[in-house]
């Protein structure tokens, strides 16, 4: 049959225009297949071209013996730029994802531990997450160049939170999150209900934690369960066209007088949004 | 105008420029290794005509939108209906000539006959014969697990 003909080089090629999971599957068709979907010459397109200058900069350094290593490797969270972010590849859309620490975002009051206080904890990547004590100026903010992304990709950006038993206020005014870069804002809403669920406009919880709604041009964000045992709301979205330029991405709960408290803040994620 | 000999000894007349979308050719005519003819032991006539096709009409240089749409639409069409002999047959063209756009366009294709298929449907599509032994496939898998969650 004419596949078996194609020197190795094409048949890494064409696996090369799939997807590392599929790549990775066809490994099981024939030996044949294996060998071109374990080349360097596949893994090298799927690993990001500036992937020395990423191995420069993670905290850790990473051994590998061949490309296909390097990329799974790259694809599990990593500590980067002196433990500030974590850096990995997706591994469906070999698009690169970050997660600043809460220590590489501006929160106000945040070094005054009247207001909030910093510890480790054992399901963080990283050293430090922050708590709050109590304010009434609750902001959280973070900033990224785009050119740490991978261009022509759309990102959706998510703050990684927890809400210890002890969290309250937090819930009686919703908070507004967005996304800004250059001229485009994405922007929602969300009350930070500490059992996860939404409340609706009447009032009435609803357990159901599946898509937003829109309220007014504003989208009502609901508060997801992540794989990792912390929660994620979705601050916003944007499309990287390849152009460089600073990302905003924010939750701010400022209009309301009263003190809130208890949110456990790991960080900002960006990740590929399908 | 430059004369390219298919393997079976069929010939084609074609301008300079169409032949040059072909790196392999741009280099003989450079290295001035070329006679009256270039000879393509490689390819057959039934595959050069439908490579001179794809050439002729990737040959104009036009960055225009309307152009690279007009390019697209053209691309969709020439791997329309193509069986699976012929396709393979430009793939191996494609990479002799080294004409990279053709190479893209071709694995592509093919790519896309693979994405999300499974292992036994792939070796369907292609009739790719399973030279591993149980365990060894079963190593093979382990080896991958992620990507059969």
């Amino acid at each position: 049959m004419k596949f078996d003909l194609l020197p190795q080089d094409c048949v890494s090629y064409i696996l090369s225009c799939t997807s590392p999971r599929d790549a990775c599957r066809s490994s099981t068709v024939s030996s044949e297949v294996r060998d071109a979907a374990d080349s360097n010459l596949m893994w090298e397109k799927f690993l990001l071209s500036d992937y020395p200058e990423i191995i420069s900069r993670l905290v850790s350094p990473v051994e590998f013996k061949s490309k296909k290593e390097l990329f799974l490797k790259l694809s599990t969270p990593l500590l980067i730029d002196g433990g500030k972010k974590i850096f990995s590849i997706d591994k469906s859309t070999s698009k690169k994802c970050y997660m600043l620490s809460a220590r590489d975002l501006y929160i106000p009051w945040a070094t005054n531990s009247l207001y909030w206080c910093w510890k480790s904890l054992l399901e963080s990547r990283f050293v430090e997450v922050a708590e709050l004590i109590m304010v009434c100026w609750l902001e959280i903010q973070g900033t990224i160049n785009t050119k740490m992304l991978s261009p022509n990709t759309t990102y959706g950006a998510y703050l990684i939170v927890k809400f210890p038993d002890r969290a309250f206020g937090l819930e009686t005014l919703p908070s507004e999150v967005f996304v800004e870069v250059g001229e485009h804002r994405s922007q929602g809403t969300i009350y930070l209900r500490c059992n996860g669920g939404i409340k609706t406009e009447l009032g009435r919880d609803s357990v159901d934690t599946l898509g937003s709604r829109d309220i007014g041009g504003s989208v009502e964000r609901v508060i997801e369960k992540r794989e990792d045992g912390w929660l994620e709301i979705e601050l916003g979205d944007f499309y990287n066209d390849g152009s460089e330029r600073e990302v905003k991405m924010s939750l701010r709960e400022v209009k309301g007088q009263h003190l809130k408290g208890g949110i456990v803040v790991e960080g900002i994620e960006l990740r590929p949004k399908l | 105008m430059i004369v390219l000999q298919s393997s079976d000894k069929e010939t084609f007349e074609v301008e300079e420029a169409v032949a040059m979308e072909s790196q392999t050719i741009k280099h003989m005519i450079e290295d001035d290794c070329v006679d009256t003819s270039i000879p393509l032991p490689n390819v057959t006539s039934k595959t050069l005509a439908k490579v001179i096709v794809y050439c002729k009409k990737h040959v104009v240089k036009d960055k225009t939108c309307d152009h690279e749409e007009e390019l697209k639409k053209f691309d969709v069409e020439f791997m329309k209906g193509l069986d699976q002999d012929t396709l393979f047959d430009l793939i191996l063209a494609a990479n002799y000539l080294n004409i990279k756009s053709l190479l893209d366009l071709t694995c592509q294709t093919v790519a896309d006959m693979i994405k999300d298929k499974s292992p036994e449907e792939i070796r369907k599509i292609f009739n790719i014969k399973n030279d591993f032994t149980p365990e060894e496939e079963d190593a093979v898998r382990q080896e991958n697990a992620w990507a059969f969650e």
